[in-house]
């Protein structure tokens, strides 16, 4: 018995009506090229719009530059003088400020105890400070001490740390105190 | 494969392919003209951006010139002058002499000697130890007075006061100097304050 085949290509081509399906391609190709040529009008709108735009932007552009151009040393001077402001105003923050420091720990000193006597003082340019104290009487000492850990006393500083207190040196009536802290800047 | 090719052979036969061959490689055409413009429109879009920016920057920076201008009134050269004084753009040694007998005469108090402290010294920084001696007045002139007084900028790190030593002062002073780089910002505004400043130290020069 014949096998019998089937040419599945050629069946499909038979059935398959070229004319209509050709068409049908050509009628999305036309509607594809539309919107494609409707897309070519919209960048030619764009580019017409930022051709205008580069345009008005340049020509705005020029007053300023004009300006900026006759003022180029004016400019440059400015820039000199920024730079070296600057530079002061960094290197003055480098200053430990001693003066200032000094007389504001004497006047708040002197606050809580008239008698007492700075007798050295030492700070660098972050306000680590340590100075010594001497008192006329330990009662004078006493009532610093006591001070010392007040809020008024302490406002200034950062923290403050008693670190030594000499009762005996050189005079029975010298009472010394060392304290070491830190300026608030 | 014949088959294929007589298939194709016999769908030729049909006329109404041409067009819409034609017609899809105008598409296509079409397609790479549009990326292409539309590539060409985008860095277009960006250099307009760069160009308003760049409009933007240079109106700020008139106003910016124009404010200075108002504000320094004219005497931009005496404060950079003063500036220049204060910080030099190279560093030499009759300038810190100099510096340093202004400060002696102006205070009243006498460089016994100075060493430079090579430790502390930098490429834009000279550290100098200073004893000196002098009265109690002269040397708390030197305290208040030793940033300006010599004509220079003069600034201390860490200052050691002894009471009981007066007459005497052991004490480190930094000069700098420093070459002017163009690098500013343009941005930068200069204020009432900073010009009140500059006269407030030029009065102690």
């Amino acid at each position: 018995m014949k096998q019998r085949r089937i040419n599945l290509f050629s069946l499909t081509l038979k059935k398959f009506d070229f004319v209509t399906a050709a068409k049908k391609v050509q009628f999305s190709m036309i509607i594809v090229l539309l919107v494609l040529l409707l897309t070519l009008g919209l960048t030619a709108v764009i580019n017409n719009y930022l051709d205008q735009e580069l345009a008005a932007i340049d020509k705005s552009k020029k007053p300023p530059a004009q300006y900026f151009q006759s003022n180029a040393d004016f400019d440059k001077k400015i820039k000199y003088f920024i730079y070296k402001y600057s530079l002061l105003k960094d290197y003055l923050k480098q200053d430990a400020q001693a003066y200032d420091y000094f007389l504001k720990l004497q006047s708040h000193i002197l606050k809580v105890s008239p008698g007492a006597q700075i007798i050295s003082f030492t700070v660098d340019n972050v306000g680590q400070t340590q100075f010594n104290v001497r008192f006329p009487n330990f009662d004078e000492a006493t009532v610093f001490i006591t001070a010392l850990e007040t809020p008024e006393f302490i406002e200034p500083f950062e923290y403050l740390k008693l670190s030594a207190f000499d009762v005996a040196s050189k005079k029975v009536t010298n009472f010394e105190l060392t304290i070491e802290g830190k300026f608030i800047k | 494969m014949n088959i294929e090719l007589k298939s194709l052979k016999s769908a030729a036969k049909y006329k109404v392919i041409y067009p819409v061959i034609i017609l899809i490689i105008i598409d296509i055409a079409i397609i790479f003209g549009i990326l292409t413009i539309g590539n060409n429109l985008y860095l277009k879009y960006l250099n307009l951006q760069d160009e308003k920016d760049d409009v933007s920057k240079l109106r700020s920076r008139v106003v910016l010139v124009r404010n200075n201008k108002e504000i320094f009134n004219g005497r931009v050269d005496e404060y950079n002058n003063i500036l220049t004084k204060l910080i030099p753009d190279e560093e030499s040694y009759f300038s810190v002499i100099s510096a340093l007998e202004t400060l002696a005469a102006r205070t009243g108090v006498t460089i016994t000697s100075y060493t430079i402290n090579l430790k502390e010294t930098t490429e834009e920084k000279l550290t100098l130890s200073l004893s000196i001696s002098g009265e109690s007045q002269a040397i708390t002139k030197l305290l208040r007075e030793y940033m300006y007084s010599s004509g220079r900028l003069l600034t201390n790190d860490e200052t050691s006061i002894s009471i009981t030593e007066q007459g005497n002062l052991s004490i480190s002073f930094n000069f700098f100097h420093k070459e002017f780089k163009d690098a500013v910002s343009p941005a930068t505004v200069i204020t009432e304050k900073d010009i009140e400043f500059i006269n407030e130290v030029s009065s102690k020069l």
